[in-house]
C-alpha cells in the first residue's frame, strides 16, 4: 500500500473509552497502535470489548471520551464512508451485514462505491466469490445460503474492496475446518500483499498458527499486546481471560513431560519424534515412574 | 423419552435443483448424545430442522419420508404434531440465536418456555438462575436482550433451552461465537444433562475435538447425505474420509495415525490395536505407554 | 440522530402499565385527534404526549421520531393549502387555486393530527414489548394467537421497517456508500432496497412466530414468571380515558 508505508502508524487509540447509553462501561482507557503491514489477533472472552473496540476503528462507533485515529484522521471528523475507503469491516452477524437480493450485488456494493465498474468489478466479484468458495452461488439469493455460507459471503464482500485495513469479526465461527484454513491463507495473502488485517477470533489454533501480534481483552481493557507464544506460556493470563491453549501446544508441553520436542509442534513431528525415540530403545528414556504402564489402557 | 427415527428422509428448498438432505436413514435413542459435523452447506442444520418441526411446519419446500417421535404412548411424524406441542419434548438453539430471542429482558427470556409449558411459578426462580449460571451469565439476568455482545446472545439462547430440561436437546452450533472458556462449560454442563437426567442431545458442531469425548455417537455429513456415523472411536479410525470431506481430525487422533504411518503402532484395523484416544490425556497415556514398551 | 424505533427496556411508571392500558391509551389518543379540529387543542395533546414519554425516558426517541416527521407534516400542510379552495383567498395561485386562510388552518390540523397519532403509538411501541402486547391480546382480549401475530406485525411493521433501514444504513456506510448528498440520497440508495425491506421485515415477523412456537408458545396452560395482570392503576387509567373522551366530545 503506498498511502500507507509498511510500519506507519495506521490505527491508534488512545485513552479510549466507550459508555453505551445504558451506563455499560464496554472499554476502558484502552491505548494501541497498529502499524501499517501488520497481521492482528484480538481475543478474549465474551463481553470483553472486542466488537466494540473494532467498530471503533472504522467509525461506526464514535469514542466517549479519548480518541482513534485511523490514518491520522480523527475519527469523529471523517463519515464513515470516507473511512471505509480505508478499513473494511466484516460485521460478526452476517445478517447485520447483507441486505441484496442477489449474492452478485451484494459483492459488488462496495466495489462499485469505490467507483469500479464494468469488466473490472465483474472480475473482482468472481475472484472473491471464488475465493471463499461461492462462486456457484452468484445468482442465489443470499438469504438462502447456510449460515456458513452466509458468513462466507460477508467476506467476500470485504475482499471485493481490497482497502488497505481488512477488519473481520470472527471471520471463521460456523465454518469447517478447510473452510477456516482457506479463509486464513486468503487473509495471509492479502497480508503478504502489504495489507494491514485486524481479526477476532476465539480460535486459540488459528491465534497460534496465524497472528504476530496477539490484543487480549478483558473487561474493556487491554490484558496483553504480544506475540502468541507469550500468550500461552502465561498460565494466569490464560485463565483471566478465560482462554485455552490449542490442543496441539498442550500435547508438546505434556510430551514434553516425556523428554520429547519437536521445533514446529504438529501431531507428525511429535510422532516421528517418539517413533525415533522407540527405536532407540527404551533405555534411553529416563522415566521417572517405570512401573506406571500398568495404568494404560 | 422419545425415541427419534428418521426415515429415509429427503428435502429440496423450494426453487432448487439439489435436495438439500437425501435419504438420510438414522435411529436416535433416547438418551443418546450425538455430535454432528460437516461441511458448511452439507445439510447440518436442514436436518434438525426437520427434527424439530421447523420443516415443514415453518419452512416450505419437498419432503419426502419422515421424522417419527416414538414415545411408550405411541409414535407420530413431527410433521403432524404442531410446533407448540413439540415443544414439550425439544429444546432448540438456532444457529442464529439472536433471531430467536424474544423477550426484552434476559431473564423474562429464560422465563418464557418455562410459562408456556405450565411450569409452577414458584419454581421458575430457582431454574432461571440455574440456567444462567451453567451459561456463565448470571451476571447478566435484568439486561436487556438487544444490547448485548454476539456471544453474550448465543449463551442467552442455550440457557433458555436448558432451563426447560426437554427430553430432547437439539442444538446448532451453539458454540460458534462462544469463547474457548464458555464453549467447554456449556459442552460440560449438556454432559452432565444428558448422563444424570438421561436427556437426548443432538448437536451440530465443528469442534469435534471437544466433543468427541462427550459423545456416543459421531455423524459425518456431505451433500445432504451421512457418510459416516458410529462410536467416536470407531469413526475417528477412518483418517482418510476426514481428509475427504476437510473435516478436521482431533489431535490426539491425529497423533495415532501418525504413529502408525511411523511404524511405531500396528494399523488400527489390526486385532492388538490400541484404541483410538480421544483426549490430550488419553494420547499422553498411549505415548507413554509407548515409551516403556508395554 | 439514530432513528431506530425499538423498545426501550426502562423502569419508569410508564413502562410498569399495562399493555391493554397502553394499546386503550393510543387508541384514545386516536378518537381524541379525531374529534379535535383546530390546532390549539392538538398542540396540547402532543405536548401531554411528550409529557409522558419524559415520564417514560424516552424523550429523546421521540423527539427525534417528531424531526423525522415533521418533514412529512410540511408536506401535508403544502398539499392541502395547494387544493383547498374554501375560505377567503389570501394569495391567488395558477389555475383558479388559491392560497386561503382554511387551507393553511385544515392543512396544520392535518398535520398535527398525523403528529399526534404517529407520535402516540410509537410512545406504546416503545414501552411495551412485543411479547406482552401479544400477550395480553391473547390471554385478555381472547384474541387467535394468528390475528394477535397479524395484528402487531403490522403495527409494528413501520419500526421494524426503520430498524431494517438503519442497519442497511451502517452496512451501506461501512461499504464506503457516501450519503454526503443529504436526505434525498439517503431515500434514493435506499429505493432499489424497497421490496427486499418489505420481505426482510415480513421474514423477521414470521421468524419471531416461530421462535415463539418451537418454545410452546400456544400451549394450553401457560402459567406466568411475573404476573402481566392489569392493577388498579391499569383500570384508574382507563377510567380516566374514557372520562376524557366524553368530556372532550361533550365540550368540543
Ligand atoms: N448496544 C449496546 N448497549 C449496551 N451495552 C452493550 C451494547 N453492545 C454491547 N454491549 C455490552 O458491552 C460489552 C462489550 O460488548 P462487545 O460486543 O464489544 O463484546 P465482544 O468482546 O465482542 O464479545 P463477543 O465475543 O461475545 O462478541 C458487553 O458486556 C455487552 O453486553
Ligand atoms: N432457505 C433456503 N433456501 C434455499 N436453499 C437453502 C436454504 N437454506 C439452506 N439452503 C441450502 O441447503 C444446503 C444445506 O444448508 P444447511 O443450512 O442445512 O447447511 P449446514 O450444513 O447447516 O451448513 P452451515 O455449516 O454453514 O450451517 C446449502 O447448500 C444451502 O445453500
Ligand atoms: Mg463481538
Ligand atoms: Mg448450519
Amino acid at each position: 500500500m503506498d498511502v500507507f508505508p509498511a510500519g506507519h502508524p495506521l490505527l491508534q487509540a488512545q485513552q479510549l473509552k466507550h459508555t453505551f447509553r445504558t451506563g455499560r462501561c464496554a472499554l476502558q482507557s484502552v491505548n494501541v497502535t497498529i502499524h501499517a503491514g501488520e497481521m492482528v489477533a484480538i481475543i478474549g472472552r465474551n463481553g470483553a470489548g472486542k466488537t466494540t473496540l473494532t467498530k471503533h476503528f472504522n467509525g461506526l462507533l464514535k469514542p466517549t471520551a479519548g480518541t482513534v485515529l485511523v490514518g491520522g484522521q480523527d475519527t469523529r471528523r471523517v463519515s464513515v464512508a470516507q473511512l471505509a475507503r480505508t478499513v473494511s469491516y466484516v460485521f460478526q452477524n452476517p445478517d447485520h451485514q447483507i441486505f441484496h437480493g442477489r449474492l452478485f450485488d451484494e459483492v459488488a456494493f462496495g466495489p462499485r462505491n469505490l467507483g469500479l465498474s464494468g469488466k473490472e468489478l465483474d472480475q473482482r466479484v468472481a475472484s472473491a466469490l471464488d475465493a471463499v468458495n461461492l462462486a456457484a452461488y452468484v445468482d442465489r439469493d443470499p438469504a438462502e445460503l447456510s449460515r456458513g455460507q452466509r458468513k462466507r459471503a460477508t467476506i467476500a464482500s470485504v475482499l471485493a474492496m481490497k482497502t488497505p485495513v481488512l477488519i473481520l469479526d470472527e471471520p471463521t465461527s460456523g465454518q469447517d475446518y478447510q473452510e477456516s484454513r482457506q479463509i486464513m491463507a486468503i487473509l495471509q495473502q492479502l497480508h503478504q500483499q502489504g495489507h494491514t488485517i485486524l481479526l477476532i477470533t476465539h480460535d486459540m489454533e488459528l491465534v497460534q498458527e496465524q497472528a504476530q501480534r496477539v490484543l487480549v481483552l478483558g473487561d474493556g481493557q487491554l490484558l496483553l499486546d504480544g506475540s502468541p507464544d507469550e500468550l500461552f506460556r502465561q498460565a494466569s493470563l490464560l485463565q483471566i481471560a478465560g482462554l485455552r491453549r490449542p490442543p496441539i501446544i498442550d500435547l508438546q508441553h505434556r510430551l514434553e513431560e516425556l523428554g520429547l520436542t519437536a521445533s514446529v509442534p504438529t501431531a507428525e513431528s511429535l510422532a516421528a519424534a517418539l517413533a525415533s525415540r522407540i527405536q532407540q530403545g527404551p533405555s534411553v528414556h529416563v522415566d521417572p515412574t517405570p512401573g506406571r504402564n500398568a495404568a494404560c489402557p | 423419552m422419545p425415541k427419534i427415527t428418521i426415515d429415509n428422509l429427503s428435502f429440496a428448498y423450494p426453487d432448487t435443483s439439489t435436495e438439500a438432505l437425501k435419504e438420510i436413514q438414522l435411529t436416535i435413542e433416547p438418551g443418546e448424545f450425538v455430535a454432528i459435523t460437516g461441511a458448511t452447506g452439507a445439510g447440518k442444520s436442514t436436518l434438525l430442522r426437520c427434527i424439530n418441526g421447523i420443516i415443514p411446519h415453518f419452512q416450505p419446500g419437498t419432503l419426502q419420508g419422515a421424522v417419527y417421535l416414538e414415545t411408550s404412548a405411541g409414535r407420530s411424524a413431527v410433521g403432524r404434531v404442531s410446533t407448540p406441542h413439540l415443544a414439550r419434548y425439544i429444546g432448540s438453539v438456532f444457529d442464529d440465536p439472536e433471531g430467536q430471542i424474544v423477550s426484552p429482558i434476559v431473564e423474562e427470556e429464560i422465563a418464557f418456555a418455562l410459562e408456556n409449558t405450565g411450569v409452577d411459578p414458584t419454581q421458575m426462580d430457582e431454574r432461571i438462575q440455574h440456567a444462567l449460571d451453567d451459561c456463565g451469565i448470571a451476571h447478566l439476568r435484568q439486561h436487556p436482550t438487544n444490547r448485548l455482545s454476539g456471544g453474550q446472545k448465543q449463551r442467552v439462547a442455550i440457557a433458555a433451552a436448558l432451563a426447560l430440561a426437554p427430553s430432547i436437546l437439539i442444538l446448532d452450533e451453539p458454540t460458534s461465537e462462544l469463547d474457548p472458556d464458555g464453549t467447554e462449560a456449556v459442552l460440560h454442563v449438556l454432559s452432565e444433562l444428558h448422563r444424570q437426567r438421561g436427556i437426548t442431545v443432538i448437536i451440530v458442531e465443528q469442534k469435534i475435538n471437544l466433543l468427541a469425548p462427550l459423545c456416543d455417537r459421531l455423524v459425518l455429513m456431505d451433500q445432504g447425505r451421512i457418510v459416516l456415523e458410529g462410536p467416536p472411536r470407531q469413526v475417528l479410525r477412518q483418517a482418510d474420509v476426514f481428509t475427504q470431506l476437510g473435516i478436521e481430525l482431533p489431535v490426539p487422533a491425529r497423533l495415532m495415525h501418525a504413529l502408525v504411518k511411523e511404524g511405531a503402532l500396528p494399523p488400527l484395523d489390526s486385532p492388538g490395536a490400541p484404541p483410538v484416544p480421544l483426549t490430550v490425556d488419553e494420547a499422553y497415556t498411549l505415548s507413554q505407554a509407548l515409551l516403556t514398551g508395554s | 440522530m439514530s432513528l431506530s424505533i425499538e423498545y426501550i427496556p426502562a423502569t419508569s411508571p410508564v413502562h410498569k402499565l399495562h399493555a391493554l392500558t397502553k394499546l386503550a391509551g393510543a387508541l384514545t389518543v386516536l378518537t381524541l385527534s379525531m374529534l379535535m379540529g383546530t390546532p390549539v387543542p392538538l398542540v396540547i395533546l402532543q405536548l401531554a404526549l411528550l409529557g409522558i414519554a419524559a415520564v417514560a425516558n424516552v424523550h429523546q426517541e421521540l423527539l427525534g421520531a417528531m424531526k423525522g416527521l415533521l418533514k412529512v407534516a410540511v408536506v401535508l400542510i403544502v398539499l392541502q393549502v395547494l387544493f383547498y379552495s374554501e375560505g377567503t383567498a389570501l394569495v391567488p395561485l395558477f389555475a383558479g387555486l388559491a392560497i386561503t386562510d382554511q387551507g393553511i388552518l385544515f392543512g396544520v390540523t392535518m398535520a398535527l393530527r398525523m403528529l399526534v397519532i404517529v407520535s402516540s403509538f410509537l410512545l406504546f411501541l416503545m414501552t411495551t414489548p412485543t411479547r406482552s402486547t401479544v400477550l395480553s391480546l391473547v390471554e385478555y382480549l381472547k384474541v387467535p394467537y394468528d390475528y394477535a401475530f397479524l395484528f402487531i406485525t403490522a403495527l409494528r411493521f413501520i419500526p421494524t421497517f426503520i430498524e431494517e433501514v438503519h442497519l442497511i444504513r451502517q452496512a451501506q456506510e461501512a461499504r464506503a456508500h457516501d450519503f454526503s448528498g443529504g436526505a434525498f440520497s439517503r431515500v434514493r440508495s435506499l429505493f432499489p432496497l424497497a421490496l427486499p425491506l418489505v420481505s426482510i421485515s415480513l421474514k423477521r415477523a414470521e421468524r419471531m412466530a416461530m421462535a415463539m412456537e418451537t418454545r410452546g408458545f400456544g400451549l394450553p396452560g401457560r402459567t406466568h414468571y411475573r404476573l402481566e395482570a392489569p392493577e388498579a392503576g391499569d383500570f384508574l387509567m382507563m377510567l380516566l380515558m374514557v372520562l376524557a373522551v366524553v368530556i372532550i366530545s361533550l365540550f368540543l
